[in-house]
């Protein structure tokens, strides 16, 4: 194949992910994650919303929303509670100073008008701070996540303003009639659009953390 | 290469390498199934096609860079310091006997924060097992290690105490002459 169809996103490259409450974001997300460098960088998830897959994934280590950001390789688990949102610009800050560190946020809108989300989304690819935003509500989302994002994968939604702001970023969303799982996968910088079937299940993903996790370890 | 309309809406098609197309004309494609044969999340800059072929020698982000050599390792970051540093000082003011060796938990807490922000800027290469090992025989040395100190020292004391001797007893009168 002359011409390559799915780019994976590099450490300098934020994704925003995008769908209604059991559209199979989570697991996508969870799914790129798999494969993302955690092995070279540490990779923070904040996982407000204490999912249970990403509760499953092996070998994390949980951290507080005022801990600092650790610097060893490896997945790192936030939970804040609601009360904690506010804060959160503060891990942002700390993470934007700190460099070389990935990004998971698994409810986009939470930061949303936050100077230091805005600076690690702008300034994270010299910075090298990928993000990886995750969102139900598209019209909730900052609008830097829509102006920094170099890829976007779009499952199902539900509210037309929703699906019309999808549509302004990911052309010809609206046209297409998804099935179960499958999202719609835009790749701003080559402008091109596919639609990619379901992510793998629950134990495929989680079997590949452990096997890269094992792969490391025999390297150490 | 040959497309064809993907219909396998319940999970990912092996069939990868020919794309098909749905009804509005998007390639459809299984990302998962592409993806096989990477290795280390290989996508740092390299842009590279993850539908790519594995090609000879070791997968890449196996080798032991300075990188590689530092995954899997724990952070400072996860542990409680503070408790790890009251026990360590307050078994050392058990040992030597100076009560000035115990720490108080403001202390610890101070001492604590201070260790962490400098544990950033020098990443512990040490892998969670390591980690883990560590803190169980920390953990038997503060519940055994302070047992057996405890007892020692209660031995030893004991074993200092002179013996009493009844003929030592004498009664006391000022009337008594003076000795030497």
């Amino acid at each position: 194949m002359g011409e390559h169809l799915f780019r994976f996103p590099r450490d300098d490259e934020h994704v925003a992910i995008l769908g209604r409450n059991g559209s199979g974001k989570t697991q996508f997300a969870v799914w790129m994650l798999s494969e993302r460098s955690w092995d070279r960088m540490p990779w923070i998830i904040i996982n407000s919303k204490g999912d249970d897959l990403i509760d499953a994934i092996p070998n994390t280590t949980e951290i507080g929303v005022r801990s600092s950001i650790p610097t060893s390789p490896g997945i790192y688990v936030m939970r804040p509670k609601p009360i904690d949102y506010p804060t959160l610009d503060e891990f942002y800050q700390v993470a934007w100073k700190r460099k070389n560190v990935g990004i998971y946020a698994d409810e986009g809108y939470v930061s949303t008008g936050f100077p230091w989300f805005r600076a690690c989304l702008t300034q994270g690819r010299s910075r090298t701070i990928p993000m990886v935003v995750l969102g139900q509500r598209p019209v909730w989302l900052d609008r830097f996540v829509w102006s920094e994002a170099s890829r976007f994968a779009a499952f199902d939604l539900n509210l037309r303003d929703d699906q019309k702001t999808a549509d302004n970023m990911i052309p010809g969303y609206r046209e297409i009639n998804l099935k179960p799982y499958h999202c719609v996968w835009h790749d701003v910088k080559i402008d091109r659009t596919l639609i990619l079937t379901p992510a793998p299940d629950r134990a495929s993903i989680l079997r590949r953390f452990r096997e890269r996790a094992r792969v490391q370890h025999k390297a150490l | 290469m040959s497309e064809h309309i993907d219909d396998n809406s319940s999970g990912p098609s092996d069939d990868t390498d020919t794309p098909g197309r749905d009804a509005s004309g998007f390639i459809v494609i299984d990302p998962a199934a592409r993806n096989s044969g990477r290795s280390g999340g290989d996508d740092s800059g390299t842009g590279n096609d993850t539908g790519s072929k594995r090609g000879r020698g070791r997968p890449r982000g196996t080798a032991q860079t300075g990188a590689s050599k530092a995954s899997d390792t724990a952070s400072l970051a996860g542990l409680d310091i503070k408790d790890i540093l009251l026990n360590i000082h307050m078994m050392l003011s058990v040992w030597t006997g100076l009560p000035e060796m115990a720490l108080e938990e403001a202390e610890a807490k101070r001492l604590e924060t201070a260790i962490k922000k400098v544990s950033r800027h020098y990443p512990v290469n040490i892998s969670q097992k390591h980690v883990d090992l560590s803190y169980l025989v920390y953990t038997i040395g503060t519940i055994y290690g302070t047992r057996a100190v405890a007892i020692y020292a209660a031995k030893r004391k004991s074993g200092s105490t002179p013996p009493v001797n009844p003929d030592n007893v004498v009664d006391f009168n000022f009337n008594m002459p003076n000795v030497g």
